[in-house]
């Protein structure tokens, strides 16, 4: 029996007539009352950037012209942030395994671009948290974006992380699909996704969405 | 540098300060690769390399994970071991009971011969005292000695008292401490030696029987490694555990046993209660309470903890009623509280089976049929009765709805060491 890579306790595997007749491999990472902990995005959020608890739009989207739709799932809680802790900064790799489920009935089907790390961290976390989540839940990908290293983002403050260069780089002279998906962990300020699609877009590219797990 | 001597780092845990490394510097592949399987070299652990593998071509231990991660594309440092000055460090002036001090002479003489041995020692019986002559033996010939515990509490109550019984500096190491110092004794929780290689002349592993140590195949590697190729190992227990017994009777290890308690009279032999309807359980505190002793309750999980507080408050309105878990945060606050008789009952999970001692206290084990509550667990519960002079006697019941194994194992255990003890 494996056991919760956050909490320790043993994982009861609940296993449906169809797994077994389909010899399918449900191996959970976390249990069901940490997974309870992560706590999902009410109806209430801005139609926009999915900001939660807001009715209509947000004073923020109010300000853009021609916004770009943001979907999310979770609220980037404290124990999200546990999570990550675990995931991303001590490097438990084994962790992107916790939302396979979620992830593919949120995004099969899509043309997805993950938002990208750079050289330097991929090689010193050893992967990129965002491509792990999706070759966990088996989901293609379009990896044509790539990052030059730059102060890392949590050491900045909002200001800074807003009036920065963009980061990101299209490495590839193929012509994009119509329309795509851009896919990071977490949406905090929006800089992040905004950089991507000001390049996808410029790439002509007319219909672009993007996706986070965490807001 | 001097804090490399005997110890096994990663790269991020060298730091900046030791660029460029000394020149004779060993350096170790962090991981080895045999088929299908990738070994951790500082945890021993082997992993499937199909799970364990990074997007780089690399793999990663998770198992010791928590001390920061070891690579297959990464090093490991070390440097060997180097003697300490010779120096007369015991302060303590106390003098142990006949039977403590036979204990403490065959430790000594385990030190002289490097040999391994396990102190099998009631609850209660004064364990501490008696390593004390076999560490100063250690450190007065020039040798590194570590105390290892499974449990934090237990380490920072060993540190409060060794830093008043010995005139040398100790280095105190769990997930939250200080960073380590270079000192001939080191006391530490037990991953911790896992950052440790071939460094100790006397390794002392107090509560063996306690989670996360008890079975656990890697930090049985971490003793093994953290100890010079002739060293002393040894390991103290209230309970013993298959691994250990199992080294038993191969001969890899010598028990010595103590059944008797410090102050000579009997382990409090827990009474098993049959407890449904729950009503069972409030009329026996409420006997309890007539006396006037303090009550000790164990409840399995947290949250039944907190609810059956809630009720007990309810219920015994006179009372004052505390709680603690490993997420209380004023916890200690509340021990010394309970200890000092501001509050006359303390509910407590698990975190407070060992190392505690509360003078005449009753105890109560709520639920004992629980998974978590196992022989070693009940046995060191049941050990928090009777442990001072003044009252060497107490009630330990196991409240239950159904007799498990483990609760019929620990009240065994217990009878047999109360027999061995010479007592019928």
């Amino acid at each position: 029996m494996n056991s919760c890579l956050l909490c320790a306790t043993p994982i009861r595997v609940r296993l449906s007539f169809s797994d077994i007749f389909l010899s399918r491999q449900t191996q959970q990472v976390i249990c069901q009352s940490c997974f309870m902990q992560f706590e999902y995005i009410s109806n209430r959020h801005c139609e926009v950037c999915y900001k939660p608890d807001i009715s209509g739009v947000c004073q923020d989207c109010k300000l853009i012209t021609n916004p770009v739709m943001h979907h999310a799932i979770f609220h980037y809680n404290d124990f999200a942030k546990t999570y990550f802790k675990q995931y991303k900064f001590n490097g438990d790799f084994r962790l992107r395994a916790a939302f396979n489920q979620i992830l593919r009935l949120n995004l099969k089907g899509q043309q997805i671009i993950p938002i990208p790390v750079s050289a330097e961290r991929l090689q010193s976390r050893g992967f990129n948290q965002v491509t792990g989540f999706l070759s966990s839940a088996n989901l293609p990908y379009l990896p044509i974006l790539s990052k030059i290293e730059t102060e890392h983002q949590s050491h900045k403050t909002r200001v800074a992380r807003l009036s920065t260069d963009n980061p990101f780089r299209l490495n590839t002279s193929s012509k994009l699909p119509d329309s795509v998906l851009i896919f990071d962990d977490i949406y905090t300020t929006g800089t992040t996704l905004k950089h991507a699609i000001a390049i996808i877009k410029n790439a002509g590219c007319p219909r672009v969405s993007t996706f986070s797990l965490f807001r | 540098m001097e804090n490399l001597f005997g110890r096994l780092l990663t790269q991020q845990e060298l730091g900046p300060d030791m660029s460029p490394l000394p020149k004779d510097v060993i350096q170790l592949a962090g991981m080895a690769i045999t088929g299908k399987n990738v070994i951790c070299k500082r945890c021993g652990t082997a992993s499937s390399c199909q799970t364990v593998r990074l997007e780089i071509p690399a793999y990663f231990c998770p198992e010791c994970l928590q001390l920061g991660r070891v690579r297959s594309d990464e090093l490991l440092y070390h440097l060997p071991q180097q003697p300490f000055p010779r120096i007369d460090a015991l302060l303590w002036t106390g003098t142990l009971t006949p039977y403590q001090a036979d204990i403490s002479k065959q430790l000594v003489q385990a030190v002289d011969q490097k040999k391994q041995i396990l102190v099998h020692a009631v609850t209660g019986a004064g364990k501490t005292e008696m390593i004390y002559a076999a560490i100063s033996r250690s450190i007065a010939s020039g040798g590194a000695v570590c105390i290892a515990t499974p449990r934090t509490d237990v380490a920072r109550e060993l540190y409060t008292r060794l830093t008043k019984d010995f005139a040398v500096s100790i280095s105190l190491l769990h997930a939250d401490s200080p960073p380590y110092f270079r000192t001939p004794l080191v006391i530490s929780t037990t991953h911790q030696l896992l950052r440790f290689k071939e460094a100790f002349d006397l390794l002392i592993i107090d509560e063996v029987d306690a989670f996360p140590f008890a079975d656990n195949p890697a930090l049985y590697y971490a003793a093994k490694h953290a100890q010079k190729t002739e060293a002393t190992l040894v390991y103290l227990t209230a309970t013993s555990t298959d691994t250990l017994d199992k080294h038993v009777s191969s001969g890899l290890l010598k028990r010595i046993t103590l059944s008797r308690r410090f102050h000579g009279h009997p382990l409090v032999v827990p009474k098993p209660i049959f407890s449904y309807p729950e009503k069972i359980i409030y009329r026996h505190i409420q006997k309890q309470r007539k006396s006037g002793f303090p009550l000790l309750l164990f409840a399995p999980v947290i949250r039944f903890g907190q609810s059956f507080t809630a009720q007990l408050s309810k219920l015994f309105p006179h009372e004052k009623i505390g709680f603690v878990a490993s997420t209380t945060e004023n916890r200690s606050e509340i021990i010394s509280q309970f200890r000092e008789g501001e509050l006359t009952i303390l509910v407590s999970t698990t975190i407070l089976e060992r190392g505690v001692t509360f003078p005449k206290v009753d105890v109560f084990v709520l639920e004992s049929q629980h998974r978590l509550f196992t022989a070693s667990s009940l046995i060191q519960i049941a050990g928090r009765a009777g442990r001072s002079i003044e009252r060497p006697t107490g009630l330990v019941y196991f409240f239950h709805n159904g007799l498990t194994k483990q609760m019929s194992r620990a009240i065994s255990d217990i009878r047999k060491m109360n027999r061995l003890g010479g007592f019928s």
